[in-house]
């Protein structure tokens, strides 16, 4: 081994142009291969820490369903033929959960969107989160600041507004959103037809953490978000009837109802009220006993997040929720936070799987590049493996000694490359990246990104060179197994 | 005893569509410790025989035997095994390995065996070899540093320092002055009456040949004069 070393290393040091032709290509592939990965590593990184941290939670427990279930409802074409489904068994599950040691918090949702108007003018639309504000505070407590008024009371209906939202309304109207300012929300589904509802605005607030997509969320009472959401509110308990209502009912005759048609046509006299919005919004605000009687823990949530007391629970979790409702029948599944964070998180890692199909294609045109040079390099040297092989050296031992030359080679192109890499990541932590655009702020999970030297690109770009070092002596080795001793003979006359 | 046997080979190489006969039924031995030459001019077959007894070409048809050992029907593995065992191969261009130097050229074949070497041994016998080559002062040097004559000393002590029963030389002085040849001729020569190593070396060099104890002298690919003498007249100076 000692003098394949010995001649692997000199001869690395010998070929100079060699050396410096491959050399240079698995640097600069090294590099960006590091530079690029740990960039992506620290901004996945981000995305997950921020996504889990400020609205998805580890988990997402929802109804079982088909099709791309996000947050903000389903993201794919099942969007069209079905609705977010509603946890079953809601209270069992909550118990469940809060029995677990690793979870530390959970926090019901409801996922709505909704067109906003203002009187009759339409201004745009919105993402509702239905949510409990104490819930909600105590799930994410560092991620709502609240720039005006606050969450509504206990018990009390009203939307805090996103700022941005409303600074697009406002655009729309030409007055500043208050608390205490009214917006119609209207929702449309093919399956429970359209909803509007009249909430009042009881705070302004932003995600200090954010993104486009976030940015167009707003929270609003859970009554509200389920009747915007198209949910079947209300409570299903069998109703506990009298006797004298039961006699009552029973006394009904139903021939006597449909017997004739006719009273079914009768022409009423109606008195007309003024159709005014304060009419309507009259009739919509008298809901406060229905509403009331929804109040949380009705069993009508679309989510359940789950905050674990760590991440490396992420799978315990998932098979303990699993094996729950397998034994308990209940018709709900798990999703984690990046099924739950939707299309953008799912962008940025779609832009990762871009970049790694990029570094993909130049480590091919990189193993073609290194695998031509070693080839003219190995012809050179015909009558140097003739030698060996006619004094005694076994065909192992010149297949070994190109691979090793090939190897150390790269190892120390890998090795600068990583080091080339490292000081520009240390350049632009120093220095952070801001995004520019919107774009640049999905691929760096926020506004700003600072990188740095992620162990899996470093283990990675060694696993690559040494993969491109291989792949690229194949050929090489190959033409050289194939070299007779004679070639010594031949060459030397 | 004999350690090198030919018995009636044949050499046939195809160039394209048309076939080279290069040994047309050779037959002849070579004794243990004998310092034979192989004559004859160019296209004879020389080097076609020198390769058939270094293991690195298999003959068409006839024998070959290297101490005790017939190569036919040997698999690469165990040719190479027997090259390194029993021959060591002096080359017309030297054929040192160049990012090597004199030490790590002659040390070499000895990292190629399996069997595990004494060091210290390995280490003196390696510097008796450079000693004898006369090239102690050049023992860290690179091939491209040292002159031709000394480049063959090198080869030499590198073709001995297996101790193999056979060295096979092929033209060993063609790229080396008169001088120098004689001088390379006669370290062999040497090594020969010290080690009683088998030397068989190739030339059409009347002076060198006259030096050799064992002359086979082809022609056309067919041995025309096989002479054997108890000691060339004159050789040593």
């Amino acid at each position: 081994m000692r003098i394949l070393l010995t001649i692997a290393w000199r001869n690395v040091r010998q070929h100079k142009v060699k050396t410096t032709i491959i050399g240079l290509i698995m640097v600069i592939g090294i590099m960006v291969l590091v530079v690029g990965n740990s960039f992506m590593d620290t901004a996945a990184s981000g995305i997950e820490r921020y996504y889990i941290k400020n609205y998805t939670g580890h988990l997402m427990i929802t109804g079982q369903s088909k099709g791309h279930l996000t947050l903000f409802g389903f993201q794919d074409l099942t969007a069209m033929e079905q609705t977010v489904p509603r946890i079953p068994d809601y209270a069992e599950i909550v118990e469940f959960a809060s029995s677990l040691p690793y979870v530390e918090t959970i926090n019901p949702q409801v996922s709505a969107t909704a067109i906003v108007s203002r009187g009759e003018k339409t201004l745009g639309a919105t993402q509702l989160f239905g949510v409990v504000p104490g819930q909600y505070q105590e799930m994410f407590p560092d991620n709502v600041e609240i720039l005006e008024g606050g969450y509504w009371q206990p018990g009390e209906q009203g939307i805090l507004l996103n700022k941005t939202v409303a600074e697009l309304l406002e655009k729309q109207v030409g007055f500043t959103f208050r608390p205490g300012d009214k917006l119609l929300f209207t929702s449309v589904s093919t399956h429970t037809g359209m909803r509007i509802r009249e909430v009042e605005i009881t705070g302004i607030f932003r995600f200090k953490q954010s993104n486009i997509q976030l940015d167009m969320v707003s929270l609003m009472d859970v009554s509200n978000a389920r009747a915007l959401a198209g949910m079947v509110v209300g409570h299903t308990d069998p109703a506990e009837l009298t006797s004298e209502e039961q006699r009552f009912l029973g006394a009904i005759d139903e021939d006597s109802i449909f017997d004739s048609f006719d009273s079914l046509f009768t022409d009423v006299d109606v008195e007309e009220p003024a159709a005014d919005d304060d009419f309507w919004f009259s009739i919509l605000g008298e809901t406060e006993t229905r509403d009331l009687s929804n109040e949380e823990d009705t069993g009508a949530w679309q989510y359940l997040l789950v905050r674990l007391t760590d991440e490396k629970y992420l799978r315990q979790a998932e098979a303990d929720f699993a094996q729950f409702f397998a034994e308990r029948g209940i018709a709900a599944q798990t999703r984690n936070w990046r099924e739950g964070a939707g299309a953008l998180a799912e962008l940025s890692y779609g832009i990762k799987s871009v970049f790694n199909t990029v570094v993909f294609i130049i480590a091919v045109v990189a193993v073609i590049i290194i695998m031509n040079t070693l080839v003219i390099s190995v012809t050179e040297r015909m009558s140097e493996i003739g030698t060996m092989r006619a004094i005694g050296a076994q065909k192992s031992f010149v297949r070994r000694m190109i691979v090793l030359e090939t190897m150390l080679l790269s190892g120390i192109s890998g090795t600068v490359g990583v080091a080339a890499g490292g000081l520009i990541l240390l350049i632009l932590n120093r220095i952070g990246l801001k995004a520019s655009n919107v774009f640049f702020e999905i691929i760096y999970g926020g506004p700003e990104l600072r990188p740095m030297l992620s162990l899996s690109s470093v283990i990675l770009s060694f696993v690559v060179i040494l993969a491109v070092g291989a792949v690229s002596s194949a050929y090489p080795t190959a033409i050289v197994m194939k070299t007779s001793p004679l070639r010594a003979m031949e060459s030397s006359r | 005893m004999a350690i090198v046997e030919l018995e009636n080979v044949r050499k046939v190489y195809t160039l394209g569509k048309t076939e080279v006969h290069a040994l047309r039924g050779v037959s002849f031995s070579i004794e243990k410790g004998d310092f034979a030459s192989i004559v004859g001019p160019s296209g004879s077959g020389k080097s076609t025989i020198l390769n058939l007894i270094g293991c690195i070409d298999q003959p068409t048809a006839g024998t070959v035997s290297i101490n005790g050992t017939i190569t036919e029907g040997l698999k690469d593995r165990a040719l190479t095994d027997l090259r390194h065992k029993t021959v060591g191969f002096i080359f017309q261009s030297f054929n040192l390995i160049p990012v090597l130097n004199v030490y790590e050229n002659i040390e070499f074949p000895l990292l190629l065996g399996k069997n595990r070497v004494n060091k210290k041994e390995m280490r003196e016998w390696i510097e008796f070899l450079i000693e004898a080559v006369g090239l102690a002062d050049h023992m860290r040097h690179k091939s491209n540093e040292l002159s031709g004559g000394q480049r063959q000393r090198v080869a030499i002590a590198r073709a001995l320092v297996t101790k193999p029963e056979i060295v096979l030389a092929d033209e060993p002085t063609a790229n080396l002055d008169s001088k120098t040849g004689q001088s390379i001729i006669e370290l062999m020569k040497k090594m020969n009456a010290e080690l009683n190593t088998t030397f068989i070396f190739s030339t059409h060099d009347t002076t060198i040949m006259s030096i050799a104890d064992h002359v086979i002298r082809l022609l056309d690919g067919l041995v025309v004069e096989d002479t054997k003498a108890a000691a060339a007249a004159g050789g040593l100076s």
